[in-house]
């Protein structure tokens, strides 16, 4: 072997792994198109994370890359222990869970919205599914501040297999998950929720 | 002059001594006779069944622990959410209208048909 081609095979072992490493990271999403998202950790946005916010009610929320611009109502819990959704009727908007803490605040912010509402057509979170990682998201509180968030994950889950935890357990910063239906309709439903996961980037008045 | 090299002897001694004194218990694994093996071992065995005592808790506490903090969402839903209406819903309620409408045409043709009868008196 002439030394030029033992450095040739010295120089392609070296990078074997380095390539491997860049081609094998399955919680990068691709961009565009209908990425395999897979339910995983939830990873940071880049940039430092915001400080928490003071509490205060949501009153309407933006999502500009899918043209959401909407009032946000307040939502409980229904008879059976799921959480309530906003009412056909009203299905322009999208609706705060008032369990959970409130956009910026520590701790998983919940908000919810009809994806389709039969006859009424397409639902504020029609297009949830078409968020990326990095994507903004603003919710306008009572006291005038906007919290602002960055898409840090975006899953699809059988509703039989809803991440209960993961979506409602504690987190050491303040987060937001936006939540609606989606996949293959089955009866009058559909069979799977869209979750958006997003981590706190700035609270601007 | 005749000491140095009997002081360098014993300080040899000392030293080889001291050295093996201090491997044996590195070395020993409780096969050895030897009364300082052995009473290391007696030293050493209670020191894992502790630590292992110890250790034993600690799991108990990191799992109860999270219990212990308050949960952030203060009632957690049961399940997923049911933000989408399918279309059918609506023929649902078209069929169900329409089976209603047509067993009320019925009654209403048998109600008729008796009255009829009676009336002509057959």
């Amino acid at each position: 072997m002439s030394p030029l081609s033992r450095r040739a095979l010295i120089l392609s072992a070296l990078a074997a792994p380095l390539l491997t490493g860049c081609a094998g990271d399955p919680a990068e999403p691709a961009a565009g198109g209908a990425a395999a998202r897979k339910p995983g950790t939830s990873s940071a946005p880049s940039g430092p994370a915001a400080r928490p916010l003071a509490r205060s009610v949501p009153v309407r929320l933006r999502i500009a890359a899918i043209g959401v611009d909407t009032p946000v109502m307040r939502l409980g819990l229904a008879a059976d222990g799921g959480v309530r959704v906003p009412p056909v009727e009203e299905h322009d908007r999208a609706g705060w869970y008032e369990n959970s803490p409130t956009p910026g605040q520590t701790g998983p912010s919940v908000i919810l919205a009809h994806v389709t509402v039969g006859a009424y057509g397409d639902g504020v979170f029609r297009h949830l599914d078409r968020l990326r990682r990095g994507d903004r998201i603003g919710a306008r509180l009572e006291n005038g501040t906007t919290a602002e968030f960055a898409v840090t994950e975006v899953t699809t889950v059988a509703k039989a297999e809803f991440p209960t935890e993961k979506v409602y357990g504690n987190v050491d910063r303040p987060e937001l998950r936006l939540i609606t239906c989606g996949g293959p309709r089955s009866g009058d439903g559909y069979r799977d929720n869209v979750i958006v996961f997003a981590a706190l980037t700035a609270g601007e008045r | 002059m005749r000491l140095m090299p009997r002081t360098g002897l014993a300080a040899l001694v000392v030293a080889g001594t001291a050295l093996l004194a201090g491997a044996t218990p590195a070395l020993a694994d409780g096969g050895t006779p030897t009364p300082v093996p052995s009473t290391a071992n007696r030293t050493a065995t209670p020191a894992p069944a502790e630590d292992a005592r110890d250790a034993t808790p600690a799991p108990a506490k990191a799992t109860t622990a999270p219990s212990a903090v308050p949960s952030q969402v203060g009632v957690v839903p049961r399940g997923g959410a049911d933000t989408g209406v399918g279309e059918p819903s609506e023929g649902h309620g078209g069929l169900i209208g329409g089976g209603a409408a047509a067993a009320f045409a019925a009654a209403g043709t048998g109600f008729y048909v008796v009255r009829r009868r009676r009336a002509t008196g057959a």
